[in-house]
C-alpha cells in the first residue's frame, strides 16, 4: 500500500471513530475555551480588607483613603478592636488586614518612625502578594508625603521628599507578561498539554480498538510516518486555532513568530503521535486510553516545571519529567511564543525534541513489530 | 448485598486494570506530586546582575543579592542585550541592573533606581525574585538613610498570616493530591460500573443484588468507598506529616471532609454512568468535570477574583468546597461552622444517583444496552 493511501485511510479512520473524534477535536476545543475562564480577570482586584484604626485621628483617614484608592484593595470596614479582625479574615471575608496603631498621628508629628502593620492572607499566595502590595504602595506614597511638608516646613527644597523617603528604589519593568496576569501565566502552558493530552487518549484508543477488533495497522517504518502524518495534519491545524482563535478570544500578549513556533512544535508534535502509537499497543481496551491520561494530566503539569521552577525537584524526577514531551514542548512553547526567544536561544529543546522523537519512532516501531506485547487489559 | 460484595471482590481480583487503579496508582501518584514539592520555597532562582556602576555601594547590593536565599547570581554580563538573551535562553529568570553613577547619585540624594527587569512570564519564580529583589535594596537604602540621617516617616511591617514562612509548596502539594484522589474516584467507579455495561455482565450484576439496582450499586461501590476513604485519610495524614503542617482547626472535620469528596465523586460517577449508559462517554463526560476543577477551585487563583461563569461553576463542584474546607481547618483555623457549609455542599453528590435509578434499572435489565463502546 503507497504511504499517501496509508496516510488517507488512517485520517479517515481516525475521523470516523465517534470516540477519537470527540476526543482530538471536540475535546482540545472545549478545553482551549474552557480552561482560561476560572482566570480570565488576570489579576485579582478589589480585595476586601479590614482597617483596624486604632488612631482615629486626620492622618489615619488619609492613609485609609490612599489605601482604598488602591486597585488591589477595597476598604470592608473600619473597626477599632483588632480581635474581631482575623476572624473575617479566617473565614474568607477579608483577605488582608491594615493596622494603625494608637498614637499614629502624635508619632508622626513628633517625627518618630511609625510601623503600621499590613496583614495578608498567606494560605493564598495570591490574595497575599496582591493585598500587602497594595498597602505597601500606599504607605510609601503616605510616607512620601510627609517627608515633603516636613522638607517644605523647615524650609527646604521639597524636590529631595522622595529621595529621603527611599533613598534607593527599584524600578520593576515587567518582561512578557504586564501585570503579572494569571491567565497569560498558566494558559499557554496549558494549551500544549491540552494538545498532548487529548492526542495520546485519541491516538491510544486508535491501537487498543484495532486490538479489541484483532486488526493490525500497517507497521513498517514508512508506514507509521504515514500514519504520523494524518495526526501531524490534524495537530497543525488545530495548532493555527489556538494562535489565530484562543489567543485572540482571551487576548494573551505573544512576542513571536508563528513559523518559528510551528518549527519548534514539529518535532514535539511528532515525539507525541510516537509516544501514542508506542503506548497504543499498551492497552487493551479503548476507555484505558482515556483513563491513563485523564490521572497522568497533572502529574505532567508539575513535572513540566512551569508552575514550579524544575531546578527544585529532586533530580530523579527531572529525568521522568524529561521523558514527557510537553515538559520539553512547554518550556519551547512558551520561550517562543510569550518571550520572543529566537530559534537559536531555543536550539537546546529543539535539539532535544528531535531526539525524542526519534527514540519514540524506535519504541513505536519495534512495539508494534512484535506482536503482542504485554498488555493491560 | 452479600453476594453483590463476593461477586465484586472476585472480579477486582481477576482484573490487573484495577490492581493498578485502586492500590499502585493512587499510592503512586500522590508521592510523585510530593516529591515534586519537597523544597517549600523557591530558593537560589538564577538571575543575571549587570554592574554599570562597579562602585562600593554597587558591589554592597552585589553582597546583599547574593546572601538573599531566594535567588543566585548566575552570572554578570557585558550589556543588557546580552542578558535579556540568557532570560529567553531559561537561563536567568530576571537581570538586575546596576545604573553608572548610582554611588555618586544616593551621596548627592538624587533617587537612583535599580532596574529589575523580571520575567513575569514564569510568574511563581518571578514573584519571589521581585520580593527577594526589593528587599535587598530596601534593606541597603535603609541604612544610607540612617547615615545621613533619614529615615522613612511611615513603614509597613508585613505579616503573612497563617503562613510565615510564604511556603506555597506545601500548600499546593496536598490539594493537588487531594485533586489526583478524586480524580481516581470518579475514575474507578465509572470503570467498576460501565464496564458491566460495556461487557454485558450487567444482568448478572443484577441477579446477584436480589433484582434490586440500588442494592446493586451500593454493594458495588461499598468497598471502594471504604478504601479510598481509609487510603485519602491516610495519604493526608502522612501528606501533612511530610510537608511538615499542622492542624489549625478541627482534624475530625478535615478528614471527615475527605469521606464526604469520596462519597460525592462516587456518586457523581454513578449519576453519569446511569445517565450516559456508556463507559467511555461517561468518562470523556467525567474528565470535563474533574480534570479542570483544580483550576476552578480557587487554591491558585482565588475565587473572589473569578468572574462570570467560572464564579458559579467554582461554587458547584464538589473539589472545590473539599479544598476551601481543607484550608480553612489545616492551615487557617477557621470556624468549625465554614466547614460544615462546605461539608453540607458535598451531601447533594451523594444523592445525585437517586435521581438517575430508574435509568440504572433499565440498563442492568435491557440487554439492547450492553455492549456501547
Amino acid at each position: 500500500m503507497s504511504a499517501w493511501r496509508i496516510f488517507i485511510d488512517e485520517l479517515r479512520a481516525a475521523l470516523s471513530d465517534r470516540g477519537v473524534v470527540i476526543v482530538i477535536l471536540g475535546a482540545s476545543v472545549f478545553y482551549a475555551l474552557f480552561y482560561p475562564l476560572p482566570y480570565q480577570s488576570q489579576v485579582a482586584i478589589e480585595l476586601p480588607v479590614i482597617v483596624v484604626d486604632q488612631d482615629r485621628s486626620a492622618s489615619s483617614r488619609d492613609l485609609i483613603r490612599r489605601v482604598s484608592a488602591t486597585e488591589q484593595i477595597r476598604i470592608e470596614r473600619v473597626i477599632s478592636e483588632p480581635r474581631a479582625a482575623e476572624a473575617r479574615v479566617r473565614d474568607m471575608r477579608a483577605a488582608g488586614i491594615l493596622q494603625i496603631p494608637p498614637d499614629f498621628e502624635r508619632d508622626i508629628l513628633r517625627r518618630q518612625p511609625v510601623q503600621v502593620g499590613a496583614y495578608g492572607n498567606a494560605a493564598f499566595p495570591v490574595l497575599y502578594s496582591q493585598v500587602v502590595t497594595g498597602m505597601v504602595n500606599a504607605v510609601q506614597d503616605f510616607s512620601a508625603e510627609i517627608v515633603r511638608e516636613r522638607q517644605l516646613a523647615d524650609g527646604r527644597p521639597p524636590l529631595l521628599a522622595d529621595t529621603l523617603a527611599e533613598p534607593l528604589a527599584v524600578d520593576l519593568r515587567e518582561l512578557y507578561n504586564p501585570d503579572g496576569g494569571y491567565a497569560n501565566y498558566i494558559v499557554p502552558a496549558v494549551l500544549v498539554l491540552i494538545l498532548q493530552q487529548t492526542f495520546l487518549i485519541g491516538i491510544g484508543m486508535m491501537g487498543a480498538g484495532r486490538r479489541e477488533q484483532g486488526v493490525r495497522a500497517a507497521h513498517g517504518l514508512v508506514d507509521l510516518l504515514a500514519r504520523a502524518s494524518a495526526y501531524l495534519l490534524l495537530l497543525a491545524l488545530l495548532l493555527g486555532f489556538y494562535l489565530l482563535v484562543v489567543y485572540e478570544i482571551f487576548d494573551f500578549p505573544r512576542f513571536g513568530r508563528v513559523r518559528d513556533v510551528y518549527v519548534l512544535m514539529l518535532p514535539f508534535f511528532l515525539s507525541v503521535i510516537f509516544l501514542g502509537l508506542a503506548l497504543g499497543q499498551l492497552f487493551r481496551s479503548r476507555e484505558t486510553a482515556l483513563q491513563t491520561m485523564l490521572l497522568l494530566s497533572l502529574p505532567a503539569v508539575f513535572l513540566a516545571g512551569f508552575a514550579w521552577p524544575a531546578g527544585l525537584m529532586p533530580t530523579p524526577l527531572v529525568w521522568l519529567g524529561q521523558l514527557i514531551p510537553s515538559t520539553s514542548g512547554i518550556d519551547g512553547f512558551v520561550r517562543i511564543y510569550q518571550m520572543g526567544a529566537s530559534l537559536e536561544e531555543v536550539r537546546a529543546t529543539l535539539i532535544q525534541l528531535w531526539l525524542m522523537a526519534g527514540a519514540y519512532l524506535l519504541l513505536a516501531w519495534s512495539t508494534s513489530r512484535s506482536g503482542e506485547p504485554a498488555a493491560v487489559s | 448485598m452479600r453476594a453483590v460484595l463476593v461477586r465484586e471482590w472476585r472480579r477486582f481480583r481477576h482484573t490487573p486494570r484495577l490492581w493498578l487503579l485502586v492500590i499502585v496508582a493512587p499510592i503512586l501518584l500522590p508521592t510523585i506530586l510530593l516529591t515534586v514539592f519537597a523544597e517549600r520555597t523557591p530558593s537560589e532562582l538564577p538571575i543575571a546582575v549587570l554592574d554599570y556602576d562597579n562602585s562600593p555601594l554597587s558591589r554592597q547590593i552585589i553582597r546583599a543579592l547574593d546572601a538573599a536565599p531566594g535567588v543566585q547570581i548566575e552570572r554578570y554580563r557585558a550589556d543588557l542585550e546580552a542578558a535579556g538573551s540568557a532570560v529567553r535562553r531559561g537561563e536567568v529568570f530576571a537581570v538586575v541592573a546596576l545604573p553608572p553613577d548610582l554611588n555618586r547619585d544616593v551621596l548627592r540624594g538624587q533617587a537612583p533606581r535599580v532596574q529589575l527587569y523580571d520575567n513575569r512570564q514564569m510568574l511563581t519564580a518571578g514573584n519571589v525574585i521581585m520580593r527577594e529583589v526589593r528587599t535587598a535594596v530596601a534593606t541597603v537604602g535603609a541604612g544610607i538613610g540612617l547615615r545621613q540621617g533619614v529615615f522613612p516617616p511611615v513603614r509597613t511591617e508585613n505579616h503573612p498570616l497563617f503562613n510565615p514562612g510564604l511556603d506555597f509548596g506545601r500548600f499546593l502539594a496536598l490539594p493537588l493530591m487531594v485533586t489526583l484522589l478524586h480524580i481516581l474516584v470518579v475514575v474507578v467507579t465509572i470503570d467498576v460500573t460501565g464496564r458491566e455495561l460495556r461487557e454485558g455482565t450487567a444482568g448478572a450484576w443484577l441477579q446477584a443484588a436480589g433484582d434490586r439496582p440500588w442494592v446493586a450499586l451500593v454493594a458495588k461501590l461499598a468497598l471502594y468507598f471504604v478504601w479510598f476513604s481509609l487510603l485519602g485519610v491516610l495519604a493526608l495524614v502522612i501528606g501533612a506529616r511530610l510537608l511538615g503542617l499542622e492542624v489549625r482547626g478541627s482534624a475530625g472535620l478535615w478528614l471527615g471532609g475527605w469521606v464526604g469528596l469520596t462519597a460525592a465523586c462516587i456518586g457523581l460517577g454513578l449519576f453519569l454512568t446511569g445517565l450516559i449508559g456508556n463507559l467511555r462517554m461517561a468518562t470523556s463526560v467525567a474528565s470535563v468535570i474533574v480534570s479542570p476543577a483544580f483550576a476552578y477551585s480557587g487554591m491558585t487563583f482565588p475565587a473572589q477574583a473569578m468572574e462570570g461563569f467560572a464564579v458559579l461553576w467554582s461554587r458547584l463542584l464538589p473539589l472545590g468546597h473539599y479544598l476551601n474546607l481543607q484550608a480553612g481547618q489545616m492551615v487557617m483555623g477557621a470556624p468549625a461552622a465554614s466547614g460544615f457549609m462546605h461539608l453540607l455542599w458535598l451531601l447533594p453528590f451523594v444523592g445525585l444517583p437517586l435521581l438517575v435509578l430508574a435509568r440504572w434499572r433499565r440498563l442492568m435489565s435491557n440487554p439492547d444496552l450492553w455492549g456501547a463502546r
